[in-house]
C-alpha cells in the first residue's frame, strides 16, 4: 500500500496543472481574506469570520472538489485506467491509495491557507489573537474543508466518471444546495444543517452556544459529523461500485 | 498460459463473447483473429480483470487476473495506445507503475531502451505520435518482466521499421519462453509473426491451431481467414 500511495503522488506532484493548481488557490484564499479584512469598515469590530470569508472558502470548496475528481477523471479521459487496472488489479487498494494522496495534499495546504488567511486578516486589522475561544476550532475547520471537498469530488468522479458531470455535481451539492434549504422552517433546515458549507460556516464564523447565535446555525457537533460522513459516505460508496464495476 | 473456458460476457443484451474457449501455450506467438465486433477485446478485457466475465471463466497461469494485488509480474498488456496521461512524461508513467508493483527503478530505463523512447523520455505523453504511444505500451507491458504477454493491435499507427521491430520482439519474448498473445486484423503480419491462430467470429471459436495447418487448407491464410469468417461478419461494404 505505501508503494501505491508513492506511485500515486509521483503521478499527483509531476502534473504541471498541480503545481498551478496549488499556488492559485493558495494565493486566492489568502488574498481574498486580505481583500476582506482592507474592505471592512472601521467602524467594526473585528472577528473571528474576518479571516475566514465566504468568497475565500467557496473558492476552495470548488477547486478542491475539481481537484480530487480529476484524480480519477484524468484516468478514465486518457485511458490511463485501463494500464492502471492491469498494473494494480486489487481495485479499492487503489481507491484509498488515492484518497490518501488526495486528502494529504489538501490538508497541507489546508492548514497553510488558514494559517495564512487568519495570519494577514490579523496583521490588517489587529486584535486577532489566537486566544480567543473557538480559534482553534475555526482553524481547523478552515484547514479540514478542503479535503473533506477533495475526498466529495473523488468519490463523485468514481461513481459518474465523466468529468463535466461530476464538476456540476460537485459545485451544486457543495455550493449551490445549501442556498435551496431555507432555515427558517424544520425539515429544509435540518437538511442546510447536514451540509459541508452551513458546518463550515458553524465552525468558522460563530462563536457561542446554539442559543446565543440561534438556529440559522448547526451545533458544532452536528457541524463536525457532516465533516465527517461527507467524505467518508461517498468514499464507501466509490468503494463499493468501483470493486464490481467493468473498467 | 493463457486459458479460455466457456467465457460468456454480455452488455446488457448485446452478447459480446458467446462460450468461448481456447488456449494460448508459453514459448509461442498466437494470434487472435476476428472480424470487428467479434469479440477479441472483450475477451482480453476480461482476460485482465477489466471486466467481470458473465459465465465461464479466463485465466493467465491458472488464476484469475484479478485475484492479484499486484499484476506486472503476472502479466503485461497494451490494450490501446491510449492508456496513459497525456500530462505526464513517459518516465513518469512509467516509474509511477514500477513503484505501484515494488519494481526496481532502473526497470524503467531497461524497458525505455529496448522500445526505443529513451531519447523523448522526459517528453510529455501528449506530444507522442501514435507509433510512439504504442511503444510506451509495450514499454508497460514489459515492465514486470512477465511470463505472459498481450497486446491488441500493438503494430496500429507504426511505421515499417516500426512493425518489423515489433515482429522481432514478439518471436523474442515467444523465444524467451514466454506465452505472447497478438490480436490483431493484419493477416499479413499475423502470418509473419505467430505460430498458432486463434479465430474468433461472433463472440465463438471458429479456428485453433498451428497457423501453417489453418492457411494450408485455404492456400494462404488470408483465404483461410476469409472464408472461415465470412458468416459471422456484421459490417460489409456494397450491401453483399
Amino acid at each position: 500500500m505505501r508503494d501505491l500511495i508513492a506511485a500515486e503522488w509521483l503521478k499527483t506532484r509531476s502534473l504541471r496543472s498541480t503545481r498551478w493548481t496549488v499556488a492559485v488557490t493558495v494565493l486566492l484564499v489568502v488574498g481574498s481574506a486580505a481583500v476582506a479584512a482592507y474592505t471592512k469598515s472601521p467602524a467594526d469590530e473585528p472577528t473571528l469570520n474576518d479571516g475566514f470569508p465566504l468568497a475565500g472558502v467557496l473558492t476552495l470548496i470548488i477547486v478542491a472538489t475539481s481537484f480530487g475528481a480529476s484524480t480519477m477523471i484524468g484516468e478514465y479521459s486518457s485511458g490511463l485506467i485501463r494500464a492502471t487496472a492491469v498494473a494494480v488489479p486489487a481495485r479499492a487498494e487503489l481507491v484509498l491509495a488515492k484518497a490518501a494522496v488526495v486528502a494529504t495534499l489538501w490538508t497541507v495546504m489546508g492548514a497553510v491557507m488558514a494559517a495564512g488567511s487568519f495570519t494577514v486578516a490579523g496583521l490588517v486589522l489587529g486584535d486577532l489573537t489566537l486566544d480567543r475561544p473557538g480559534t482553534g476550532t475555526a482553524l481547523l475547520a478552515a484547514t479540514l474543508i478542503g479535503p473533506a471537498c477533495a475526498l466529495v469530488g473523488l468519490g463523485l468522479a468514481v461513481l459518474v466518471r465523466h468529468g463535466g458531470a461530476v464538476y456540476v455535481s460537485g459545485i451544486l451539492l457543495l455550493v449551490l444546495a445549501p442556498q435551496l434549504f431555507t432555515t427558517h422552517q424544520d425539515l429544509p433546515r435540518t437538511i442546510n444543517h447536514a451540509m459541508l458549507v452551513p458546518a463550515w460556516q458553524r465552525l468558522t464564523q460563530s462563536y457561542g452556544s446554539p442559543a446565543a447565535v440561534g438556529d440559522i446555525y448547526t451545533t458544532v457537533t452536528q457541524a463536525w459529523l457532516a465533516y465527517a460522513l461527507w467524505p467518508s459516505l461517498l468514499l464507501i460508496a466509490a468503494l463499493l461500485v468501483h470493486r464490481r464495476r467493468d473498467v | 498460459m493463457i486459458e479460455v473456458d466457456q467465457l460468456v460476457k454480455r452488455y446488457g443484451s448485446t452478447t459480446a463473447v458467446a462460450g468461448l474457449s481456447f488456449t494460448a501455450r508459453p514459448g509461442r506467438v498466437t494470434g487472435f483473429l476476428g472480424p470487428n465486433g467479434a469479440g477479441k477485446t472483450t475477451t482480453l478485457r476480461v482476460l485482465l480483470g477489466l471486466d467481470a466475465p458473465t459465465s465461464g471463466s479466463a485465466t493467465i497461469d491458472g488464476v484469475p487476473f484479478r485475484s492479484h494485488r499486484r499484476g506486472l509480474r503476472h502479466a503485461g498488456a497494451l490494450l490501446d495506445a491510449q492508456q496513459a496521461h497525456p500530462g505526464l512524461t513517459a518516465a513518469v508513467h512509467l516509474a509511477a507503475l514500477a513503484r505501484a508493483n515494488g519494481l526496481p527503478g532502473r526497470r524503467v530505463d531497461e524497458v525505455l531502451g529496448e522500445v526505443g523512447l529513451t531519447e523523448v523520455a522526459g517528453r510529455r505523453v501528449g506530444t507522442y505520435s501514435l507509433g510512439m504511444r504504442q511503444r510506451l505500451g509495450v514499454a508497460t507491458a514489459l515492465l514486470g518482466d512477465p511470463p505472459v504477454l498481450v497486446f491488441d493491435e500493438p503494430v496500429n499507427g507504426m511505421d515499417p521499421e516500426g512493425v518489423r521491430w515489433a515482429r522481432g520482439l514478439f518471436r523474442r519474448l515467444a523465444a524467451e519462453g514466454r506465452t505472447v498473445f497478438l490480436s490483431s486484423h493484419l493477416i499479413g503480419e499475423m502470418a509473419a509473426t505467430a505460430d498458432d491462430v486463434v479465430v474468433v467470429g461472433r463472440g465463438r471459436l471458429l479456428a485453433e491451431g498451428p497457423i501453417g495447418d489453418l492457411a494450408g487448407a485455404a492456400g494462404s491464410l488470408e483465404d483461410a481467414f476469409l472464408e472461415l469468417t465470412s458468416a459471422s461478419v456484421d459490417y460489409r461494404a456494397g450491401g453483399a
